[in-house]
């Protein structure tokens, strides 16, 4: 049996929820409040959460899944008293234990509940991994944490790490090899987070400004950029209309409307990052910067 | 002209990871002077287009036609990777480590390069 003590860990965090986990255990599918994790290409782990209104029961919760995936997955789920370490190191939650078993995969998992944020989470190990063991299990249960007491986001998947104004809303996300895009939206505003690599290679031959040009559709207006003093950060804020005429046409424009954009090279890394804002106004600058700042790779 | 179709060896991961990719003999390569490699390969027509070509007495002069395939800096760079004795394993954990790239990030990157080498024809798996 594998020791938590000698496996490397690493963060992961994403929408809310955060834990530590061993680092080969890689995110495989990832959605907005759904995460799946794979060890050597297989089932690891699972994650489902979400806010829940009204007051919430183990049973009934595991009433409900057990109907659900009995028909859609041929799934047996049947109730499970959590061990004592797992019951230790989910000591701030109200948790419930199952076991599952659908051909080939077999696991175990918890419901909690957080009465502080009222967050029902759904975590189920798949035993039927070698990989998987009881204190690794509990080491990560331990470690997880639905909530946080200011008002960020961490977002911490593959070798990137952002902190994100919680009124930011992830929309989509996209992790390809050599590309990464988290995209986040509110009301006004629509906020990128980009990430290259490797960076040696994209900029063969070029500037960051060149490469800025190449990825991201800077219209004709663009003004001068301006650099930080070694040149490895650019960053362009966009003037907003001039006439009355053309802040009406902004109005009613579909196409996003480009406020700042900020880009860097990370050299030890060999990593391109940017942040990008759009919408009908810039971003507070503070806030802008404080993303920016929170934003890199680990 | 209806002959059974071989059908592919599976391999589980763990079995692709250990196999050790080896170019075909057929390719030439040549160093353009961006320093990308570029590729050469003879392109097989299929043999009942040439004996179509047979039965109507047309010349069949260009049967075998040169292909050519211009790789990127990372194709050249994973190109160079291939010498016979390294494992796929292996290959991902130097090209990861060239480029600091995130493990799964270079998994994914070579693994789909060396599908469309295999698929061309351009290596093999031992």
């Amino acid at each position: 049996m594998a020791s938590p003590h000698k496996k490397t860990f690493h963060e992961i965090a994403w929408n809310g929820i955060r834990f530590v986990a061993p680092a080969d255990w890689a995110p495989a599918e990832m959605g907005t409040h759904y995460l799946m994790l794979e060890q050597a290409s297989v089932p690891i782990l699972e994650i489902k959460w979400g806010q829940i209104k009204g007051s919430f029961s183990h049973a009934r919760h595991l009433q409900q899944l057990s109907t659900r995936h009995k028909k859609s997955m041929g799934k047996t789920i049947r109730n499970w008293t959590l061990p004592a370490e797992w019951q230790q190191a989910l000591g701030s939650f109200q948790a419930g234990g199952f076991q599952w078993q659908s051909s080939p995969f077999s696991g175990m998992g918890a419901t909690l509940y957080c009465p502080i944020c009222q967050t029902a989470t759904l975590i189920q190990f798949y035993r039927s991994n070698p990989a998987f063991s009881e204190p690794i299990a509990s080491a990560l249960l331990a470690s997880f944490q639905d909530h946080r007491r200011d008002d960020q986001t961490l977002w911490s998947v593959f070798d990137i790490r952002a902190n994100v104004p919680s009124f930011l809303k992830l929309w989509r996300h996209r992790f390809t090899a050599g590309y990464f895009e988290l995209n986040f939206t509110s009301k006004a505003h629509t906020v990128i987070l980009n990430r290259w690599g490797p960076a040696s290679i994209l900029l063969a031959g070029k500037d960051l400004v060149q490469f800025a040009g190449t990825v991201a559709s800077l219209p004709s207006s663009t003004p001068p950029p301006v650099f930080d003093e070694n040149l490895k950060t650019v960053q362009w804020s966009f003037p907003r209309a001039g006439g009355r005429w053309s802040r009406m046409l902004n109005r009613i424009k579909v196409i996003p409307i480009p406020q700042q954009l900020r880009m860097w090279h990370l050299e030890e890394k060999n990593r391109i990052l940017s942040v990008r804002v759009e919408g009908r106004r810039p971003l507070p600058p503070p806030v802008f910067s404080m993303i920016c700042k929170g934003f890199g790779c680990v | 002209m209806f002959r059974q179709k071989q059908t592919p060896v599976k391999l589980n991961r763990t079995q692709a990871m250990a196999c050790i990719p080896v170019k075909g003999g057929h390719v030439q390569e040549s160093r353009l002077e961006s320093g990308e490699i570029l590729l050469a390969y003879p392109d097989y027509r299929q043999p009942w287009f040439s004996r179509l070509f047979q039965r109507t007495g047309r010349p069949d002069k260009d049967t075998v036609r040169l292909k050519k395939l211009q790789l990127d800096a990372l194709g050249t760079s994973a190109w160079g990777l291939l010498d016979g004795r390294r494992s796929v394993q292996q290959i991902i954990e130097r090209f990861a480590d060239t480029y600091s790239l995130h493990p799964k990030e270079a998994e994914v990157s070579v693994s789909q390069f060396l599908r469309e080498l295999g698929r061309r024809e351009l290596i093999g798996l031992r």
